[in-house]
Formats: structure tokens, sequence, C-alpha cells
């Protein structure tokens, strides 16, 4: 944890005013929904829909077409992995980072594999919120 | 009555006339075979009479009598005219009246007759193979008969005629008609028996001809060349001759020899010279009545030694034919027993199902080729102790097995158990073991059957299947856990990071509260539901909650503010 991501968090005079980002967040558990919109919000990045299963996500990915999805891999009735490839297909170009309770060495490779730009153990707030903007900004490759 | 039917009965003649010359080809069935009896009959009196001792009429060999009871055998007593008409014939210009004549024809019909029946009666046989029939031919038909037309013709020539003395008369008469039926009837009766001729080899035939050969030279010989007529010289060949020829020999030999002996009776030389008609009569008599009884009697009891010894080799190549068909069987059967049992073989090895059959009452137990590996053991062929069969169990199984085996046998009812067997190189295997008893009519346990099935297969499977549900539990813990305790963490953690301490402690205290409730039935799976006993809860590490433990000591160092 360092004193940049630290500020980032909880000093809100020292919050983005916008960053023009647009996310949708995913996850069933409704207490981790409203901390991480709370962490994103203070980093300046605008929660656009939440939903409680993979389904709702896809749907809400589909009607906002946002930049980013967080998106929980464990969940009812369509796990993360699941929509991963829907979500894609409804909103091409969209970033997703998939969040979980699962260590990374169980679940970083499927979700790679799945075609989620990162993968993020549950627990690390701060390292969530640089990993949503590291992959929204865009890449040497992208930007020729 | 009929012509087929045992003719003879006198009461009965007429019939038999009338029928024979009303019925279809009756001058073949009966006037041809009488015309043939009657010449003949009159031909053998002409031999006969050479040789009369008394009167010309009465002669100690009467052929004709041999020649009537031949004819009334051959035609069933048909023949009885013919004999009638040719004694007749015979009688007639011998006189001394017609009348005489007449009666003593009747007399010398009825005596065939009635010895025709005797044989009849006494189910005589013409092939005289049994001892039986040569009794019955010189007892009843030559001896007993005969006494017939001696007494009618003796009375005759007595009442009527020129004779004086009857008993002379009767006993000269007695005899050369009894001589007449050992004499002539047997050879006659054989010759119509051509299974004695056919067949034979030639050197057989050749010997019999040198038999009949010897034995006439011999006879004149004794008779008329050598001092003292040694009588007894010729029996030996007669013993020869019935040994060898049986009863075609013996007829013929003996019927040369009393010819040559009556020969010289009738000439008063050789051992007869100088002697009374009677004495010389009766020493003839008795001479021929030896050679013709020793002849008979020898030959039928060596054709019934014969035809015992035939019947008995017939009996023993008819036994080994079966004994050869049966081995030919029980040799097939073996084939097929073999055959199934090799498939039975294989078809257990291929299932991994060993089999063994207990015989009770010899207390064997025979054990497959498979169950001798199944329990690692090298197969052998014989029976199988019990206890050998205990002793390859596992120590902790051998009470169970032994119970179970017990149980079946005691209660009827099929056991099932489940068992490990240990192998020589140590190694333990599962295995499925079956049997139940079998029972004879009276419910009594005769034999015990049973299988042996390799578990090992379905053991590793089972092993296998628990692994995956143990897996399978462990995913579903970990999901459990992701859900009730990482979560509730996270959203503590989340909480504390943005400073929201009342949110992160509800959280811990959560998931404290779940993380209980989960141990519980994490033991209670474990454990199936018993409490945690003394040493049960002793710990490999002890327990840390921080990465490093001293950390708590250096609050700077955790990081949070």
């Amino acid at each position: 944890m360092t004193d940049e991501g630290d500020a980032l968090l909880v000093e809100p005079d020292r919050r983005d005013p916008g960053t023009g980002l647009r996310a949708v967040l995913v996850d069933d558990t409704a207490e981790i929904r409203m901390l991480v919109k709370l962490a994103l919000t203070n980093a300046g990045i605008e929660i656009v829909a939440e939903a409680a299963n993979g389904e709702v996500g896809v749907e809400q990915v589909r009607l906002h077409q946002p930049d980013v999805v967080v998106l929980d891999v464990a969940m009812p009735i369509m796990d993360g992995i699941e929509a991963l490839p829907l979500i894609r297909a409804h909103a091409p170009g969209v970033r997703v980072v998939m969040l979980s309770g699962f260590p990374a060495s169980m679940m970083g490779d499927a979700s790679e594999q799945a075609g989620a730009d990162a993968f993020v153990e549950k627990g690390h707030l701060d390292l969530l919120v640089r990993t949503v903007l590291r992959v929204c900004t865009p890449k040497p490759v992208d930007a020729r | 009555m009929t012509y087929d039917a045992p003719a003879g009965s006198l009461g009965s003649l007429g019939a038999h006339v009338r029928r024979a010359a009303s019925g279809p080809g009756w001058w073949s069935r009966w006037l041809l075979p009488c015309l043939l009896v009657a010449g003949a009959y009159w031909l053998g009196a002409r031999a006969g009479l050479s040789l009369a001792l008394v009167k010309d009429q009465v002669t100690p060999l009467w052929p004709p009598t041999g020649i009537a009871l031949a004819g009334l055998w051959w035609t069933r007593g048909r023949a009885w005219p013919g004999v009638l008409v040719g004694a007749f014939a015979v009688n007639a210009p011998l006189g001394p009246t017609l009348l005489a004549a007449s009666v003593i024809a009747v007399g010398n019909t009825a005596a065939p007759l009635v010895a025709y029946r005797v044989l009849v009666v006494l189910n005589f046989r013409a092939e005289m193979g049994r001892f039986r029939d040569a009794v019955v031919l010189v007892g009843g038909a030559a001896m007993a008969a005969m006494t017939v037309s001696a007494t009618v013709g003796a009375s005759t020539l007595v009442l009527l005629g020129p004779a004086d003395s009857f008993v002379t008369v009767w006993w000269v008469w007695w005899t050369g008609d009894a001589m007449g039926v050992l004499v002539v009837a047997p050879l006659l009766l054989l010759v119509s028996q051509p299974a004695l001729w056919k067949g034979q080899r030639s050197g057989f035939v050749l010997e019999a001809l040198v038999a009949l050969v010897v034995a006439a030279g011999l006879t004149v010989a004794v008779f008329g060349l050598i001092p003292g007529q040694p009588l007894f010289a010729l029996f030996p060949v007669l013993v020869w001759a019935a040994l060898r020829f049986q009863l075609a020999g013996a007829a013929l030999v003996a019927c040369i020899v009393i010819v040559i002996a009556t020969t010289f009776a009738a000439r008063a030389s050789g051992p007869f010279a100088g002697l009374g008609v009677l004495d010389a009569m009766a020493r003839l008599q008795v001479f021929n009545a030896c050679v013709a009884i020793t002849s008979y009697l020898l030959a039928a009891l060596t054709a019934e030694r014969v035809a015992a010894r035939e019947a008995l080799v017939a009996a023993s190549v008819e036994l080994e034919g079966r004994v050869a068909a049966r081995t030919a069987d029980l040799s097939s059967m073996v084939d097929r027993l073999e055959r199934s049992e090799y498939r039975a073989e294989q078809a257990q090895a291929l299932a991994h199902i060993g089999s063994w059959d207990w015989d009770i009452a010899a207390d064997q137990v025979l054990w497959s080729e498979e169950l001798f590996r199944l329990f690692g053991m090298e197969p052998h062929p014989g029976p199988v102790a019990y206890p050998d069969f205990l002793g390859v169990l596992h120590p902790e199984d051998r009470d169970r097995v032994h119970a179970a085996v017990e149980g079946a046998y005691g209660s009827g009812e099929p056991f099932v158990v489940e068992h490990r067997v240990l192998h020589t190189d140590g190694s333990v295997h599962w295995i499925l073991g079956r049997g139940h008893v079998l029972r004879d009519g009276h419910g009594a346990p005769v034999r015990m059957v049973g299988t042996a099935q390799d578990m090992d297969e379905r053991r590793a499977a089972e092993g296998v299947a628990a692994q995956l549900r143990q897996v399978a539990d462990r995913r579903r813990q970990a999901l459990e856990l992701n859900d009730q305790v990482a979560q509730g963490l996270s959203v503590a953690s989340y909480a504390l990071t943005l400073g929201q301490t009342d949110v992160a402690s509800g959280a811990v205290a959560s998931t404290l509260t779940t993380v209980q409730q989960m141990v519980a039935t994490l033991w209670g799976e474990h454990a199936e539901g018993s409490q945690p006993q003394a040493g049960d809860l002793r710990r490999a590490v002890p327990a840390q909650v921080s990465p490093t433990g001293d950390q708590l000591a250096d609050p700077a160092a955790t990081g949070w503010r």
C-alpha cells in the first residue's frame, strides 16, 4: 500500500474531480459493492450500474456500454467466468477487471484465458482502484 | 390237426390221410415222402436181413427202424403210411402168413411212431448238441420205444408162426430194432444238419475220413485178425471221433464199428465163434450198446462243452464290445468335460472369479485355478484343506469368514462376505466371497459350493470415487470459505481502508460467527459427529494470525493508520 494510493482513496480533497471513466460493478455481496463503489467514486470513476449476479451484469453492461467492468468471479445464477465472454460480445472494447476472494494463483490464469484484462484478489482495495485506472489508460500500442 | 403240427397220434391217423389227400400239393407233402420212406425201409431191411440170426427174419441190426424214425422226424410223422407199407412189403414174403406179416408190419410202424413221439415230447434236437439229446435218443427212442415192435413181432411169431422161444425172439427183435435206431437214425438225422458240415476246413474233413478208415480197419483187425479179440482196443478210436468230430464223427464211427461187429456175429466168427444164438446175440448187443452209448454220450458232452465255450466267447466278445463302447462314451464325455472346464477356467480368469466345491462327506475342497491365483497360491489339482484356506485370510477377517461359512452350513442360507487375503509377498487383496449349501433329497448337506471375486479393482475404483468426492467436498468448502469468509474479510478490509470502522467491525463479527459454524460442520463431517477427544486438537504449528508473529508488537509495521 502506498501513500499515493491511500491519498487517492481516503482524502476527499485530493479526489480527482473526474476521470470521465464509467464503470459497471458486478458482485453478489452488497457490502462489497457499496465499498468498491465508494472507493472508485473517490477515484473519479462513475459507477453507472451495479449487479448482484452475472446475468444481470451482462444486461447492465449491454445497456450502459461502460469503459470498465469490475466483475466478481463467484456469484449465483451466472458466475464471472461465464459472464465475461457475453460482456465482451455485448460491449466490444470494454475493460474487465476480475475481482475474487480466490487467490490469483487459483483464478488468475482462468480469468485471463477467459479474456479478463486484469485479476485482483479481494482485500486490496487500493490495488483494485489502481488496476482499474491502469487498464483504462491507453497503451502505447493502442495510441499508435 | 394240421400237417405242420407235430403228428403221430394213432387216434388221428384217418384225419391225417383225409386232410393230406385233399390238400394242395399233397403228393409232394405226403405221397412222395411216404414212397421214399417205404423204399428206403425196404432197402434197409434187405441189408439188415443179410445179418439175420433167427428164421431169416430177426436180425441183430435192423436198419429200417432207424430209417423209419428219421423219415417220421423229417415229415413230422406224416410218412407213417410209408413205414407201414415198407414194413408190410418186407414181412409179407417172410411169412409165416399174411396176417402175421400184417400184424408185424403194424408193430414195426407203431414202434418208430412211438419213438418219434418220445423225441418230440422230450424236446429232442436233431443236431444233438446237448447231453440230454443223447440220453433221450438212447433211452427213450431206442430202448423204450422198441419194446413195442419186439413184443408185437415176437408174440406174432410165437402164436402164429414157427418160433417157439418168445424170450429169444423178443430179445433179438428188441436189440435189432434198438440198434437200428441207435446206429442209423443219428446218421440220417445228422445228414439233415448242414450246419455240421458247412464251413469245416479241408484238413478237418480229411482227419474225419482218416478216423473212419482207421475205425473200420481196426474193427476188422480186432474181430478177425488179432488173437484174443481185444475189443477194448476200439474205444480209443471211438473217443477220438467223439471228442474231435462230436456227433457226426461219433455216429459214423459207431455205425461202422457196429455193422462190422454184427457182420462177424452173423457169420459166427471172431469172438462169436462156437456160441449159441442167444449168447452171441447178448454179447454182440452189449458190445454194440457200449459202443453207441459211449460215442453218443461223449459226443454230446463235448458238444455241450464246445457250445458253452462258444457262448462264453460270444459273451466275452459282446462284453468287450460293450466295454469299448462305454469307454468311447466316457472318453468323449471326458473330452467334453475338459473343454467345458477349460472354458470355465478361461471365463473365471477373465472375470477374476474363482470357485470352490466342498465335498462334505469326503471333507475335500477343490479349487479352480483362478481361486488359487486370487489367494496368491500356486494352482494344484488336489484338494485344499479348510485350515489352509483360513490360513491365507487376513488375520482380522478370519473369524468373520469362518462364522459366515458355518452360519451358511447350519442355516442353509447363502452367505456373502467381503474379506481380505494375505498373499505370500505380503500384499493384501480384497475378495468378495459367496457360497451356499447343496442338499440331497432328505435335506442333508452334501456339498457346499461358492465363488470368490477379486474386489481389488472395485476397491480401487471406490477409492478413486472417494477421492473424487473428497475433492468435490474440498471445492465446495473452498467456495463456502470464499463466500462466507473471504467476502466478509474483504468487506472488513475495504471498510477499514475507507475508514468505515462500524462496517468493518460488523463484517468481522459476522464472519467470525460464520467461521465457527463452518468449523463445527467440517469437524462433524470427518469425525462422524463425535466430540473432539484429548489430543485431537493438538496443532502442528502455533496458530498465526499475522503474516509474521511480531507485527502486533510494532503497530507501525502494519501499515494501517
